[in-house]
């Protein structure tokens, strides 16, 4: 196991150059740059090329694509991040003031997810057919197909607009004291809009897992040794349902860093997806690439850990 | 220098107001400045500045008081009326909105082909249904300031499909050539435009080809790929913008030789002699009857020429909660704070 893992981690390091190499040049073969993207038109025209040409040449442009990766390679082995070619910010200060937000709205999203997904698909699996798992089919490929945005909005104008009972958007209330209350009651609208968005495909995958798991001979054993009903479910079928779920859900844990973009922007969620699209548009390539560094590293690293959760859970697998 | 603490948050101010703190995609804080003397203090003790990202989810954060002061788009203006807990005032905006014609393109030298452009689309019924009446339109830049006013005599180009096709069967146009326009989606109004252009442009005939793009893409093909010699990479732009109210000699940047983008914003790199004379002269005296009768006659050549589709003048749509007392609208649409220390609110 131990060699196993120093192989993985020895691999992942190419893999990071590798992704880094690629976004690097994607993203600066994207039309325009960070000085005309700031600009409208109308500005870039009365300001003219001189300007243009010396604001490139101050954010080193000017020099040839394999000199800035490599420098940029070069500082983020130091841990610098850069600063912003927007607003000149160091980028691990603007990173620092959004991770938490953005943890805190996945995080509650995931559990969100988590909490409703699994006891409504092993009841829907248990009863295969009934008018319920009808109903929960219904409902969760209703949930899939309704894009976020529209069901942010939705949930905005019923339960902000018409009823009142929670504020439209934001991290807190503005100019207000920060209560943990307040923040609470600004995270409940986004964090269930995308906690439901997540659950619905969750609940599909602990149905059908959970349904062949129920046809196996080690539950009809189960059975036949005479152990209850509950038992049966929750300590021999369920256990071994949840195994692939596992997979799935370490593939989202990069979404906890990246956050999301849609929802972030419904919701006025100051978050890494914010910081995010408003890099991209404004073709702030020290930005975007922090953002796809640190997103690169966390699918490397929450592969690893599904890997290993893996073989900790379903001792059949095992890392030589 | 950019990079300095200091940059982040200024301490001096020279207004009725000085910084305070800034959350970074979320709001700005100002507050009063206490030793501000050379007029009367501001009668609010701060104010945010909150950023919005997403327009529906700010008329909503309006409409539930949880701000006080927006500028929404002209189609959202006759629903914020019916709330009773809101003002909404429009007020004419120095932009204006128009194409600019590529007139480094052959199939686009000829004036009457630039003309049919504008016969054939429905400029009225296009204002009333999707800018809802919020816009005035227009047949020159030069419309501002009140001494100027808008010039008489000018073509109106009303909507007449026939007189296009007219027009262009006269110049010869080749009905295959495609004429491409790239623009960038998101703009709710454009949104809806651009599909009834390019239908009454087809109706005479007349092919857009549209390519949609961001904005640093189109950026860099109307501007960066523009030099000295060559416009950009288009055949007509769509643009909104520009302060023409604010003097008849504004549009110069937009027409003279030496504008030429990259230097300045005459995008299609329209030149005409006695324009670039006219514009000289215009700024050459100061007496407003000369320059008057100078810029009518730009206005007046320009308006024949038709370097440009004018197409509107928008309006601005502030909306406010009835609780915001002071606020008057600003002439340019993004300076709303600009009497910021006269506004109060009332419990």
């Amino acid at each position: 196991m131990g060699q196993y893992l120093l192989r993985r981690l020895a691999i992942s390091i190419p893999v990071l150059i590798g992704i880094t190499l690629a976004t690097y040049i994607i993203v600066n073969l994207a039309p325009g740059d960070p000085v005309t993207a700031l600009i409208s038109p109308d500005a870039a025209a009365s300001l003219g090329p001189d300007w243009i040409a010396q604001q490139r040449e101050q954010l080193g442009l000017n020099k040839p694509l394999p000199v800035r990766y490599v420098i940029w390679v070069k500082e983020i082995a130091r841990g610098n991040l850069g600063y912003s070619a927007q607003d000149r910010q160091p980028i691990s200060k603007k990173i620092r003031e959004r991770l938490w937000p953005t943890l805190r709205l996945m995080g509650t999203a995931l559990l969100l997810a988590l909490i409703i997904s699994i006891p409504v698909g092993v009841l829907s699996a248990l009863r295969q057919y009934s008018f319920l798992d009808y109903v929960v089919t219904i409902a969760g490929f209703a949930a899939i197909s309704i894009p976020s945005f529209f069901l942010g909005l939705i949930a905005i104008y019923i339960f902000a607009l018409k009823l009142g009972w929670l504020p439209t958007s934001g991290l807190s209330t503005v100019g207000k004291p920060n209560t943990i209350g307040d923040s609470l009651r600004h995270l409940i609208l986004p964090a269930f809009v995308l906690g439901l968005a997540q659950a619905a495909p969750l609940i599909r995958y602990v149905r059908s897992s959970m349904l062949e798991v129920i046809r196996q001979d080690y539950v009809n054993v189960a059975r036949a040794k005479g152990l209850r009903e509950r038992a049966v479910i929750y300590r021999h079928a369920l256990r071994n349902a949840l195994i692939p779920l596992v997979t799935v859900v370490a593939l989202t844990l990069p979404l906890l860093l990246g956050g999301t973009v849609i929802i972030e922007q419904i919701f006025q969620w100051p978050g890494m997806g914010t910081l995010a699209i408003t890099a991209v548009k404004a073709r702030d390539y020290p930005v975007i690439m922090a953002i796809n560094l640190i997103t690169a590293l966390m699918i490397v690293t929450s592969n690893l850990i599904a890997d290993i959760l893996y073989a900790v859970i379903d001792p059949r697998i095992k890392y030589t | 220098m950019a990079k300095a603490p200091f940059s982040f948050a200024p301490t001096p101010s020279g207004g009725a107001f000085i910084f305070s703190d800034w959350k970074q995609d979320q709001y700005l804080e100002i507050k009063r400045n206490e030793t501000y003397t050379a007029g009367p203090k501001a009668k609010l003790d701060k104010i945010f500045l909150k950023v919005i990202t997403q327009e529906d989810t700010g008329i909503a954060q309006l409409e539930k008081g949880e701000i006080d002061l927006m500028t929404v788009s002209v189609t959202e203006a006759d629903r914020l009326r019916k709330n009773p807990t809101l003002t909404v005032v429009s007020v004419p905006s120095p932009s204006v909105s128009f194409f600019a014609f590529n007139t480094d393109r052959p199939y686009l030298k000829d004036k009457r082909v630039r003309q049919a452009f504008l016969y054939a689309i429905d400029r009225e019924g296009m204002v009333k249904e999707i800018l809802k009446g919020e816009a005035t339109i227009v047949n020159t830049t030069i419309i501002g300031p009140d001494w100027m006013g808008t010039p008489e005599g000018l073509n109106p180009y009303k909507y007449d499909p026939n007189k296009a096709k007219q027009l262009l069967k006269d110049a010869n146009w080749d009905s295959n050539q495609k004429i491409v326009l790239p623009y960038t989606p998101g703009n709710k109004i454009n949104d809806a435009l651009i599909p009834i252009f390019q239908q009454q442009f087809k109706d005479v005939g007349i092919t857009l080809d549209l390519q949609s793009m961001d904005t640093p893409t189109l950026n860099n093909r109307i501007i960066t790929a523009a030099t000295a010699t060559q416009a950009g990479d288009f055949d007509i732009d769509l643009v909104g913008g520009g302060v023409f109210r604010t003097d008849p000699n504004v549009s110069a940047k937009y027409f003279e030789t030496i504008a030429f983008t990259p230097a300045g914003a005459n995008y299609g790199h329209y030149t005409n002699p006695k324009v670039d004379d006219l514009f000289k002269q215009g700024r050459a005296t100061t007496d407003r009857a000369q320059r008057k009768k100078i810029y009518t006659d730009l206005a007046l050549i320009l308006n024949d020429e038709m370097p440009w589709a004018y197409l509107w003048s928008p309006n601005s749509v502030h909306v406010y909660n009835k609780r915001l007392q002071g606020f008057k609208p600003p002439s340019y649409a993004t300076h709303q704070v600009w009497n910021a220390e006269e506004w109060s609110v009332t419990k």
